[in-house]
């Protein structure tokens, strides 16, 4: 395999995660809790990706990342760089890629949570940020951790969204996925079958963890 | 007027519905208010406005000279800085946590050893010692409700609260638990208003029984 494509991949999918745990956890909380009416319109833009062709989202985020753009001008200004055919870029198409990923399990954990065990912090003289650390966050941890594993695992075999906006550049934005794809091309089966193998592999173990923590949870 | 708790105030829902919760009762010494009522007169929700857990529309609640409520005044104290015990109808124990450490989550200010000395006093006390590293959901429901008790106990409190602390409970044993459960109140000499639509919970364990409408 690709060193420098595992690198990338691991690094991509690391960094999705964590971005989408920054990111993800306020608003799936916002998103369970909120009695706003107009929240549907806010979930649905979080699901999108999930029903939209990676090829459009990809056109869409790479002409809203592009140099003309005000996204573009103000990373350009800041870096002197460009987002589209960068880490950077891919990576910001890869958590919003995958931000259905994470955040529709941390809102069924946090939507499942009985509201009493909040209240009955506060009435033990807990503020709510030490409810959130002490009681949410512990509670829900398993819903938590399926959408972080979920999250890493579709990062790593992200590929319509990368190639769009990263091209396949090696060693900057070819990740395994798009290894996978050069060696087809190529017509190298036995590499793009290796790889194949063990992207499978990692998916089926993810699936293990996240559908082992669901039983956990359901034996609470 | 100080060491009593006044409370006069009502809530609406949005169905139309209209809860009144009017009190009056002792808070310097022990004392068991019973407020009793059929099932959806808003008993619950009288408990949890004294609580803080809800607003009340209008009207005030005031606890010892100390004004946790006034809707007139746009005045409304946080659970938090109410300092009162609450005791669910459901224990809502915290599931993560062991029974020692959901009895000792309202302690966490004091310092370790006197904290585990508080526990460890209060689980003799309710007879739940055995039970101390077990996690909420291996216990029976009236080991749950027993620990649920001792949680809401533990910080002291100054006002204990009790939603239908029996409720759960099936005949033979409500009446062993209905007499431990003044003694327990009793011996912690804190005040308490508890909602129960039972007539005879509410005489075996009250000083004294308002009835909702």
């Amino acid at each position: 395999m690709d060193a420098a494509a595992v690198r990338l991949t691991c690094t991509l999918a690391a960094a999705t995660t964590a971005v989408l745990a920054i990111v993800g956890l306020p608003l799936a909380y916002w998103l369970a809790m909120s009695r706003w009416r107009g929240r549907f319109l806010v979930e649905s833009l979080v699901t999108l990706p999930l029903v939209l062709p990676p090829t459009v989202l990809g056109f869409f985020i790479l002409v809203g990342l592009g140099p003309r753009s005000p996204v573009g001008r103000v990373y350009e200004q800041a870096t002197g760089g460009t987002l589209p055919f960068s880490f950077a870029g891919i990576l910001v198409a890869s958590v919003i890629s995958n931000l259905p990923f994470a955040v529709r399990p941390f809102t069924a954990a946090f939507g499942g949570m009985d509201r009493r065990l909040v209240e009955a912090s506060w009435c033990l003289g807990e503020s709510r940020w030490r409810t959130w650390w002490r009681v949410t966050l512990p509670a829900c941890w398993p819903g938590i951790l399926a959408g972080l594993v979920l999250a890493f695992a579709h990062a790593v075999g992200e590929f319509g969204v990368v190639l769009m906006v990263g091209g396949s550049i090696p060693g900057v934005t070819r990740t395994l996925a798009l290894t996978i794809y050069d060696d087809v091309q190529a017509l190298d089966y036995a590499a793009a079958a290796r790889t194949s193998g063990w992207l499978v592999a990692l998916a089926l173990a993810a699936m293990a963890v996240v559908h082992l923590l669901e039983q956990r949870r359901r034996a609470r | 007027m100080s060491g009593t708790l006044e409370a006069d105030f009502t809530k609406r829902f949005p169905r139309g519905s209209l809860i009144r919760g009017s009190l009056r009762c002792p808070t310097d010494r022990f004392h068991v208010t019973a407020v009793l009522g059929p099932s959806g007169a808003g008993k619950t929700t009288v408990l949890r406005c004294l609580a803080g857990l809800d607003r009340p529309d209008d009207g005030r609640i005031v606890f010892g000279g100390e004004t946790w409520c006034d809707v007139a005044a746009r005045r409304c104290l946080s659970p938090q800085d109410r300092g009162v015990g609450f005791m669910f109808q459901q224990p809502a124990l915290f599931p993560h946590l062991s029974v020692a450490a959901n009895v000792g989550y309202g302690l966490r200010r004091l310092a370790p050893a006197e904290r585990r000395r508080m526990v460890t006093d209060l689980l003799a006390r309710l007879g739940l010692s055995p039970l101390a590293a077990r996690l909420p959901h291996t216990l029976s429901g009236g080991e749950q409700r027993r620990v649920a008790l001792a949680r809401s106990l533990a910080p002291r409190p100054r006002l204990l609260l009790l939603d239908e602390p029996l409720s759960a409970l099936d005949a033979g044993l409500r009446a062993d638990v209905r007499r431990q459960l003044r003694d327990w109140l009793a011996a912690c000499r804190i005040p308490v208003v508890l909602v129960t639509h039972d007539r005879a919970d509410a005489d075996a364990l009250a000083d004294e029984v308002v009835t909702l409408p």
